[in-house]
């Protein structure tokens, strides 16, 4: 009987040193997470005008115009919405009509508007694309009265590669005041990603 | 009946043998096995356009997951200048870690022009210039791949390669 007693303790043992080394070996089993990497993200906004001016008027008499298009592009890494405004100086600019129009360029090249085409909304009540159209002493001047893009009640959310053209034109007014005034002004993009 | 009782003695004895064998078989054959594969590695190469130079094909535009040495990947877009003059272009990565910045080579040419080759660290620096006229557009093409012979290094690693755009102006030359 004691014999027997040893024996089954015997198969016990074997049995549960096998079954103990692949228990063991399932636990000390590894994997491993490398390259973990932290990145914050970008708001990036560029033009493709390298430094040129997009508009002139020189010697201009009532009516003379000057037609430019833009292209806007967003690189950055997180959505942002852009406001356009600007920096305006000179008497002559409240005789001075600016309009702007959004759109497409298929194949842009500064500051043609060969290939130019208008958004299909009309935003503000003044033609399909149109996003202002009014005196230039009158254009905005900071991020906080800039033009929402394209417009305040529906905001567009830029996302990385986006592009956008702009397609301005100045026209100088009919009025005997503007005799021998000058202006000057610039435009700005504004991208916020909040 | 001694021979009787030496008889069931021997048979136990198989018995028991024969319950131990099996334990061991089942035990051994259940047995979850050891991994003897090698991961290769996964990368995806991404490009922006920027203000003066549009892209025919932008973001992540080329990838390949499992790159194991002998192995190569590749890709292409079309940079086109936007501005109305003459650019120099310079490209550059900013990969997010140096796990693969020296055993990953990287190609780069425009048009048929080589711009760059050698290891993905040496990348970070800018490559040689390549200019376009206002209006011009050219094939930029990128082969990456890992050397054959490769022995550590790539395993398991996941690479993101943003490549970066610049332009200047080349003065006076639309």
């Amino acid at each position: 009987m004691p014999r027997k007693l040893l024996l089954t303790m015997l198969v016990l043992g074997c049995f549960a040193v096998v079954s103990g080394a692949a228990t063991y070996s399932a636990f000390s089993s590894q994997t491993s997470s490398s390259g973990n990497s932290f990145s914050a993200g970008t708001v990036q906004l560029t033009d493709n005008d390298a430094g040129t001016a997009m508009l002139s008027l020189s010697n201009a008499q009532p009516a003379a115009s000057d037609t430019s298009c833009i292209l806007i592009t967003y690189s950055g890494s997180l959505d942002s919405t852009v406001r356009l405004y600007g920096t305006v100086a000179g008497s002559l600019a409240s005789y001075v009509t600016l309009t702007v129009t959004r759109g497409t360029d298929a194949s842009p090249t500064f500051d043609s508007c060969a290939s130019f085409s208008a958004d299909g909304t009309n935003y503000i009540g003044a033609g399909n694309g149109v996003i202002y159209q009014g005196n230039l002493s009158a254009f905005p001047t900071s991020y906080a009265a800039g033009l929402v893009d394209p417009t305040a009640g529906s905001p567009e959310s830029w996302t990385t590669s986006e592009t956008h053209a702009y397609r301005f034109v100045v026209t100088l007014q009919n009025d005997n005041a503007a005799q021998g005034q000058s202006a000057s002004a610039s435009f700005t993009w504004e991208a916020r990603n909040s | 009946m001694e021979r009787g009782n030496r008889i069931e003695a021997y048979v136990r004895r198989a018995g028991v043998a024969a319950g131990i064998a099996l334990v061991a078989v089942l035990v051994l054959a259940f047995r979850v096995p050891d991994g003897r594969g090698t991961l290769g590695a996964d990368v995806i190469m991404s490009i922006s356009p920027t203000g003066e130079l549009g892209l025919s094909k932008s973001g992540p535009f080329m990838s390949v997951t499992g790159l194991r040495p002998g192995g190569s990947f590749r890709g292409e877009t079309t940079v086109h200048n936007q501005t109305g003059k003459r650019l120099a272009i310079h490209l550059r990565a900013l990969p997010d870690s140096r796990d693969l910045d020296r055993v990953l080579q990287v190609d780069v040419t425009a048009g048929g022009t080589p711009l760059f080759r050698g290891p993905l660290g040496g990348l970070r620096g800018r490559t040689r210039a390549f200019e376009l006229a206002s209006g011009e557009r050219r094939p930029l093409r990128v082969r990456a791949f890992l050397p054959r012979g490769l022995k550590r290094g790539y395993a398991g690693r996941i690479e993101s390669v943003p490549l970066e755009l610049s332009s200047t102006v080349e003065a006076g030359r639309a």
